[in-house]
């Protein structure tokens, strides 16, 4: 029989159709089952796996059953997934030694798609049974065969040399398209995301080793991309906007990646689904699909300890429950308070998710998840009058986050995405100051989608992006005394409406995609401030060979000034419009071998009417503030800008062997207001080249390293200073802005991997050493209180870390 | 995210601070600005004493000048100012000090609307070795013109522009703000007055054995009643404290000599901190026993 199916990206079939008969019975009987199958992912030339149709051909096989005397499954040790094809041989143990020459009785058989089989026909008495597949070590058991009795055994073999596994599934042949992926889409794999050298396993971080995307000091948690400011990057879950991406510090992100599929980072030029930004995109992927087996995990490594469970209610449904907390307070605050007159408690966070997940047989999908996260840091200050006062910085959320995607016929998908819940961020400063940013925000989007169909030249993508908040705001801190000082307490509240809709359409000629799309975006509050977007993209795709892909894009990417900015605390500022940025991006890739690929990205872009002044006013910090002139004027859109950059990633994967090496050239500069002398960006870094690589050995051992090197950021630095008698303190007086460059910044890590597997569960052990050669890299300059010293502050000094992960 | 601002905060506490000496003067710097009254009445005259610290015998030209600042960010000095002369003071340090008079302009009454409000003038002190600083040969110059010349009233305005050409260990700038206002004497701010108690203290220059020990003690009384710190300095050795809060009227403090001879200067600036300033200075010389 020969059927046309329709299966998503993750192998599933989520329509079937009879191309040659088989018969009315055969024909039921197969599209019944069809469903159930599971295929391995289509890839497109990038290898990233895409939903496809295929044609499929199945063989019905008449066979005279002869009578079952052991059944049972064939599953890998530790992760118990079944294995497909794994032979079994059953081999009669004779009672009296056989005569020389003869050999004993044997069977054999393979086990089918659920690692299930069956040995039928076998005689009365000892059989000794051996399982064995590629990859995997084998296992013998012996039973004794009673007639009229099925005898049920599980193997669960040991991974030895688990690249030579075969891959599930038939070989498949695209013959369709969904719509097509953006110009520069990085998808990330969880699992190979875990044994990333110096990621510590966590997905951003694996972003941040990324083409495009520049160090920031400490490692700390947000992102630089292609040279736009850390505020013009947005993190999404499932299409939606999450808060937080990053616990403090940046050494884990706030969601749990093993909830997640994948990870899609898109540094620039992409389509119209993403707005009401100027820079990057991170898309946190969920799994699409109920957990096909329970399982879970429990891990403890230098800074949290982790514990993730998710449990199978049917065959459509599953839950999922993770909780992590850090407990880097208790283990490093002893040492960081050495001194009696302030004790530091150290950031400590801990979240927790809950999700539900149901995926019925037409590929409709739901998901439910209730996610919280909760930062917290305190310092505590004895004065010389005894006196202690506190200050605490607390960063938490509680989210609920809703999904339901359904495909709608004639090839058209639908996908509804909820995030709703409060934020917070507050701090407590000594001597009674504060400081919060609260909000209780909704975002929603419903997107309705339809490839290319097969034979047809249109595809669309339309969708609502809404966002309402209402967001409060107070900065109690202008007498805080110490390092910084801030001119104005400042304090508002204002409901926040963001309505986007935007249009895409995929036309598609031979081997040419044009995707032209429009974004139209509003923002209106309470407060009577109101704004629009009108963001123009076009994206050009020609697949030049199979092999070969040439993209092209161009468009405008804007994003609204922060509230604080439009209310200016009713000092009646002239009005506020959006920041823009004009990107273009021309990139290619080339499959070299089916390993081995080859892309380049080389793009611009030009700002405009960038949101300037009041550095002296309070901010919750992305990143260390750069010691620079203050900007006191009032807000305005003067800043412009201009970036330009390429981008080269080589790629080698196959099953033992992971590698890439990434080069950024780019330069990134600003004005901050007009007239002004033209300077670099706070971060522009003109060179950043990273090398990766991890391979696994036998015997469950993985080995891995990266170096990365970068240049060092820009500085202003202090060329003077004048004493102020009143604050019996010293002012500095800067030079031009930016013109000295902290050295470049360079470092290798090192991890190793080692996996211990048993019959239900495992056990992985690992190292990640970071910094090996405990290089001093400096990450920011201090200056002495008088500014005639300049003081490097260095990054981590050698730090190996060792985590145990136990999965069930 | 990582809590930056509480860090900070940390690192003003002393962390990261690395060889600095609060207490320790080096090279040329203006130690403080003393105006007697702090407080004052346009058309009043007003007592300005300058203390600096040198490393050697060089002479110091010494420039004062003010600047209330407009909104534009000028000083309106150079709107009524007719002469520079009026406007900057130059002169030479003896002994490391300069003192000058200036009367408040009679143009700060328009500024002035009723006897609670209080305008605050910035005032400015510059030192720079004799003859090596160009921003003092161009006021010379300017001196001798007629009128204000606007990039004179700029470079004034906003000292940066030219600071920044300047070696920092060679020329200093320090400013503090001075109050104008239409208050009757009995309520306006008033300097704390500071007496050195003991011996030593009195004594016209302090002689320390290498590695010793300066105790040094004051009676401070404050006018106003107002809460007084004190801010030692020494040119040798250092203070145990940056800031030492006067209680009963009374403040102590050590300075811990340095292990080798040398002569140098102490200061101790007594602060209300709402401008009421006084100072102690003395010549200190470490110096080991005879015999």
């Amino acid at each position: 029989m020969l059927l046309a199916l329709d299966l998503d990206a993750e192998g599933r079939v989520l329509d079937a159709r009879v191309i040659e008969s088989g018969g009315e019975a055969f024909d039921q009987a197969i599209l019944a089952a069809i469903l159930d199958f599971r295929f391995s992912p289509a890839l497109d030339a990038r290898r990233a796996p895409v939903p496809a149709q295929v044609q499929y051909l199945y063989r019905f096989r008449l066979e005279v059953q002869a009578t079952v005397a052991v059944r049972g499954d064939v599953r890998a040790g530790g992760t118990r997934e079944a294995l497909v094809g794994a032979s079994v041989m059953a081999e009669q143990v004779p009672m009296t030694p056989l005569p020389e020459g003869e050999e004993p009785r044997r069977v054999s058989v393979q086990s089918g798609a659920d690692g299930r089989f069956e040995l039928a026909g076998l005689d009365p008495g000892r059989w000794r049974l051996l399982a064995g597949a590629p990859g995997f070590g084998i296992e013998e058991l012996e039973v004794e065969v009673t007639g009229g009795e099925v005898l049920e055994v599980a193997f669960h073999l040991s991974p030895d040399r688990p690249w030579e596994a075969p891959e599930v599934g038939e070989t498949i042949e695209i013959i369709g398209y969904r719509l097509p992926p953006e110009i520069t889409e990085r998808r990330l794999d969880q699992d190979q995301v875990r044994v990333l050298p110096g990621t510590g396993g966590d997905v951003i971080r694996a972003v941040q080793t990324q083409p495009g995307v520049a160090r920031t000091p400490f490692n700390a948690g947000t992102l630089l991309v292609r040279g736009m400011p850390a505020d013009a990057s947005a993190f999404y879950l499932g299409g939606v906007g999450i808060p937080v991406v990053f616990h403090f510090g940046g050494l884990s992100t706030a969601v749990n990646g093993d909830l997640l599929s994948e990870v899609v980072f898109l540094p620039g030029s992409y389509g119209v689904r993403y707005g009401r930004t100027m820079g990057g995109v991170v898309d946190l992927a969920p799994t699409t699909a109920p957990a096909e087996r329970t399982q879970g995990y429990a891990s403890i490594d230098l800074f949290q300890a982790a514990v993730m469970h998710e449990q199978v209610l049917s065959k459509r449904a599953s839950v999922t429950l993770s909780l992590r907390r850090s407990y880097l307070d208790t283990i490093l605050s002893p040492i960081v308070n050495t001194q009696d007159d302030y004790t530091v408690r150290l950031p400590r966070y801990m979240d927790g998710q809950l999700r539900a997940i149901y995926r019925d047989d037409r590929g409709m999908v739901v998901q439910g998840m209730v996610l919280g996260s909760d930062d917290r840091f305190t310092y505590d200050q004895t004065d010389s009058d005894g006196d202690r006062t506190e200050s605490r910085l607390d960063l938490r959320f509680l989210k609920g986050w809703a999904s339901w995607t359904m495909p709608l016929g004639r090839g058209w998908q639908s996908e509804l995405a909820l995030m709703a819940g409060p934020e917070q961020l507050a701090a407590e400063y000594l001597s009674d100051e504060e400081a919060y940013e609260k909000a209780q925000r909704e975002h929603l989007r419903l997107e309705l989608s339809r490839p290319v169909p097969e034979g047809g030249v249109i595809g669309w993508r339309l969708g609502v992006d809404l966002e309402l908040s209402h967001e409060e705001y107070s900065y109690q801190v202008e007498d805080l005394d110490g390092f910084f000082l801030y001119a104005d307490d400042e304090e508002g509240a204002a409901r926040v409406f963001l309505p986007g809709v935007y249009l895409e359409q995929v036309q598609k000629q031979g081997p040419v995609q044009v995707i032209p799309g429009l974004r139209l975006d509003w923002m209106r509050t309470d407060d009577d401030y109101q704004a629009q977007i009108v963001d123009p993209r076009i994206r050009v795709r020609w697949e030049v060979t199979p092999s070969t892909v040439v993209n092209a894009g161009a468009g405008q990417y804007s994003q609204f000034p922060l509230l604080r900015e439009v209310m200016d605390n009713g000092t009646g500022v002239p009005r506020l419009d959006p920041e823009h940025a004009i990107q273009v991006s021309v990139g290619a890739r080339q499959q070299l071998l089916p390993a081995l690929s080859l892309e380049g990205t080389a793009y611009g872009a030009a700002l405009s009417d960038l949101v300037v002044g009041h550095d002296d006013r309070f901010t919750f910090e992305l990143a260390p503030p750069p010691m620079a002139p203050y900007d006191t004027d009032a807000y305005a859109n003067e800043g412009t800008g201009r970036v330009l950059g390429l981008e080269l990633l080589t790629r080698y994967e196959d099953p033992r062997w992971l590698a890439f090496a990434a080069i950024t050239l780019s330069r990134s500069t600003r004005v901050e207001r007009e007239g002004q002398a033209r300077t670099l960006f706070e971060y522009d870094q003109p060179v950043l080249l990273t090398l990766v690589g991890s391979h696994r050995l036998p015997r469950g051992w993985r080995v891995g390293g990266r170096a990365r090197l970068t240049s060092g950021n820009p500085y202003t630095p202090v060329v003077n200073r004048i004493y102020d008698l009143d604050e019996q303190g010293w002012l500095p007086v800067f030079a031009e802005s930016n013109v000295e460059r902290l050295p470049a910044w360079a470092s290798l890590d090192l991890r190793v991997d080692k996996e211990w597997t048993f019959r239900l569960w495992s056990l992985t052990l690992y190292l990640d050493v970071q910094n090996l050669t405990n290089r001093r890299n400096v990450e920011l300059l201090n200056f002495s209180p008088d500014f005639a010293t300049e003081i490097p502050v260095y990054g981590l000094p050698i730090l190996p870390t060792f985590g145990l992960r136990g999965a069930w | 995210m990582i809590p930056w601002t509480l860090l900070g905060l940390l690192a003003a506490q002393g962390c990261g601070g690395g060889l600095y000496e609060p207490t320790r003067v080096e090279g040329v710097r203006v130690v403080a600005l003393v105006a007697e009254p702090p407080e004052a009445r346009p058309r009043q005259y007003v007592r300005a004493t300058i203390w600096v610290g040198k490393p050697d015998d060089r002479d110091l030209d010494v420039m004062l000048w003010t600047c209330t600042y407009l909104e534009d960010g000028s000083c309106a000095e150079a709107q009524f100012a007719t002469e520079v002369e009026q406007w900057v003071t130059l002169g030479t340090d003896v002994d490391g000090q300069m003192e000058t008079e200036r009367q408040i302009p009679q143009e700060a009454e328009d500024w002035l609307d009723s006897e609670d409000e209080v305008v605050q003038v910035q005032l400015f002190a510059f030192a720079c070795p004799k003859d090596e600083c160009a921003i003092i040969g161009e006021v010379e110059a300017a001196m001798d013109e007629v009128g204000i010349d606007p990039g004179m009233a700029e470079k004034l305005a906003d000292p940066t522009s030219w600071l920044a050409r300047l070696p920092m260990d060679e020329v200093s700038l320090l400013t503090r703000g001075f109050a104008v206002s239409l208050r009757e004497p009995g309520r306006v701010n008033r300097n704390p007055v500071a007496e050195a108690r003991f011996a030593e203290a009195l004594d016209p220059e302090l002689v320390v054995a290498p590695g010793g020990v300066v105790d040094l003690a004051f009676h401070v009384q404050d006018p106003n009643g107002e809460t007084v710190y004190a801010y030692p300095l020494t040119t040798h050795g250092r203070f145990e404290e940056r800031k030492v809060k006067v209680e009963d009227q009374q403040v102590r403090l050590y300075l811990q000599a340095p292990a080798e001879e040398g002569e140098g200067r102490v200061w101790v600036i007594f602060d209300d901190r709402d401008g009421g300033l006084a100072v102690y200075s003395q010549p200190l010389r470490i110096q080991a026993p005879e015999g």
